[in-house]
């Protein structure tokens, strides 16, 4: 875990606490209309922590994101930022967001857009130079953004956000559609964010992305946080393969679950049916085909990501 | 849990920054198809009706001389309702949610564009009246000349909110195609284009829509005797003024469109 001390930041005319969360989501809920899309998410992230919020579309990340941002208000509950509200963060540049594709305006230069970003978080143009400069295109400063390529507008992106030294850095799929040079710079950028001791919450929903990125993965499904601990812990829930096979009755397959308990990360029942997801498939068979629990019908798929939320979504309703 | 925060921020930005406004009209001056179309067109419209009106008197002065005025608010409205067509593509792109992460005002962001808009304006208002100098065909008072350019400029000002407003709401389609007739009709109606509608009804209309205030007030420099009152005119011009840029400025804060 990387944490930092206030006297980390330098640049900062301000000292937060250290124990002062980077983001903090009170039972925030969203509504449209009648769809809940974030339903009561009650999260604490803190400071220099690199966290995936990880999910299938419609998962609310976005959702969730935008109010972080402060861009759309809770229906309920409240959003913290640095112990503030997302707005007066965002008019510090303390929290800032690199957006996945757009952003940038074509008939202006690399120079020009960083520059009217220092310009509106009250920076001079020196500051604008330097970041510029720190991203790698100080030599394409001057050109306009529709001749760059896809690596350096995202550069350009970069520097925007960077340009007010941001604490918590957002990003929404950062990586969609980038191919994989520009995909491997851009992660290297971000961790030197977080090296700095920068917040950094992405949303993703590539379980490898997480996995290789992050420090912590919340994971959500249908508004909710379904798992949520290091990553390492979190990859255990949905990596592997399930199993499913079916009993004659409801007691051979709870006498079935009983024997292969410690080996199951999750087991569902469906009447006299077991679905058991877990990293060890081949001892599950095992046990199951040497101890004649008469089980038939098995199947062995591998664990998607979509099945691994849908199990744990279920798991939690029920 | 211990809140240490403490609160001595860095220098707060708001308002007008200088960069941004600057970027804006370099933006806006450096729209060749805007220039070409906003620019001549008024200049085209002026020599074509100018002629066809000739030396007839108006008022003070003479008709040449009132479509001149007339072609002035024109080109004014147009070059700054242009906004709406580069706004449009801004917002597409997610540029507009980049501003919003900022502690840019929608209040100041509507401002920076109605300044650049404003400076866009004076050019096509300056070249359009030093074509008409230079003719020596329009004939007002000294005074009228100043008094007509400042009008039609101050006519700047509510356009270029109504075309941030509709550049920031439309999704789909181009601004133009609902920019351009509504100032056409409201230019008709007003009397923009010295299409007489006389009655009752049509002086009723011509005081209640967006431009029949600016038009009036212009005439009433030099021209031929308006009917209207002062205040209406001023309700009318003012009042469209504000309702416009309430209208862009509440555009800009729902925004939030990311790409």
């Amino acid at each position: 875990m990387k944490t930092r001390t206030p006297t980390d930041q330098a640049t900062r005319p301000h000292e937060v606490g250290v124990d002062v969360a980077a983001v903090a989501l009170h039972d925030v809920s969203k509504m449209f209309g009648a769809l809940t899309a974030v339903d009561c998410l009650d999260i604490a992230i803190r400071r220099g922590e690199v966290v995936a919020l990880l999910g299938p579309n419609g998962a609310g990340k976005t959702s969730t994101l935008d109010m972080i941002v402060g861009l759309s208000r809770p229906t309920d509950g409240y959003v913290e930022v640095l112990g503030g509200t997302p707005r007066s963060s965002v008019d510090q540049g303390w929290l800032t967001e690199v957006t996945q594709s757009g952003g940038l305006v074509s008939d202006m230069t690399v120079f020009e857009h960083v520059r009217v970003m220092a310009d509106l978080f009250g920076y001079p143009a020196q500051r604008a130079r330097e970041v510029v400069a720190e991203v790698g295109l100080a030599d394409r400063a001057s050109r306009k953004v529709k001749v760059c390529s896809g690596g350096e507008r995202q550069r350009v992106k970069f520097a925007m956000a960077l340009v007010s030294t941001p604490q918590v850095l957002i990003l929404d799929e950062p990586t969609t559609g980038m191919d994989v040079a520009v995909r491997h710079q851009f992660w290297a950028q971000i961790h030197a964010e977080a090296e700095r001791g920068c917040t950094i919450i992405f949303a993703t929903h590539y379980l490898e992305e997480a996995d290789q990125y992050s420090d912590r993965v919340i994971m959500m499904a249908k508004g909710r946080v379904v798992a949520d601990g290091p990553t390492a812990q979190v990859r255990a829930l949905v990596a592997g393969e399930v199993v499913s096979c079916r009993f004659a009755d409801i007691a051979s397959a709870e006498a079935a679950v009983s024997l292969i308990d410690d080996l199951a990360d999750h087991v569902e029942r469906q009447a006299a049916g077991l679905t058991i997801a877990t990293t060890r498939s081949d001892e599950v068979l095992e046990r199951l085909i040497m101890a004649d629990t008469g089980a038939t019908d098995f199947r062995v798929a591998d664990r998607g990501i979509e099945d691994a939320f849908i199990s744990l979504t279920e798991a939690r309703a029920s | 849990m211990t809140a240490l925060i403490a609160t001595a921020p860095h220098r707060p930005a708001r308002g007008l920054r200088p960069y941004f406004i600057g970027l804006e009209i370099k933006r806006m001056l450096t729209n060749v198809a805007v220039l070409l179309f906003c620019f001549a067109l008024p200049i085209a419209f002026y020599l074509f009706f100018g002629a066809a009106f000739g030396a007839a008197p108006a008022g003070d002065g003479n008709l040449n001389a009132l479509v001149l005025a007339m072609m002035g608010i024109y080109g004014s409205i147009m070059t700054a309702a242009s906004c709406a067509y580069s706004v449009q593509g801004e917002r597409l792109g997610g540029w507009n949610r980049q501003l919003r992460l900022t502690p840019l005002r929608p209040l100041s962001y509507v401002a920076g564009k109605i300044v650049a808009a404003l400076v866009g304006a004076f050019v096509s208002l300056v070249v359009l009246y030093l074509v008409g100098l230079a003719l020596r065909q329009a004939h007002m008072p000294v005074s009228a000349w100043f008094a007509t350019f400042a009008i039609a400029w101050f006519g700047a000002i509510g356009f270029a909110a109504f075309g941030l407003f509709v550049g920031l709401v439309m999704d789909r389609g181009t601004p133009a195609a609902v920019v351009v007739p509504v100032s056409l009709v409201c230019g008709f109606l007003s009397g923009m284009f010295q299409v007489p509608l006389q009655g009752q009804v049509w002086d009723i209309i011509r005081d209640i829509i967006p431009l029949g205030g600016l038009v009036q007030w212009s005439q009433t420099t030099f021209g031929p005797q308006v009917a209207t009152s002062t205040w209406v005119m001023w309700v009318n011009t003012l009042g469209w003024t504000v309702v416009f840029i309430i209208m862009a400025t509440w555009a800009f804060a729902r925004d939030t469109r990311r790409v």
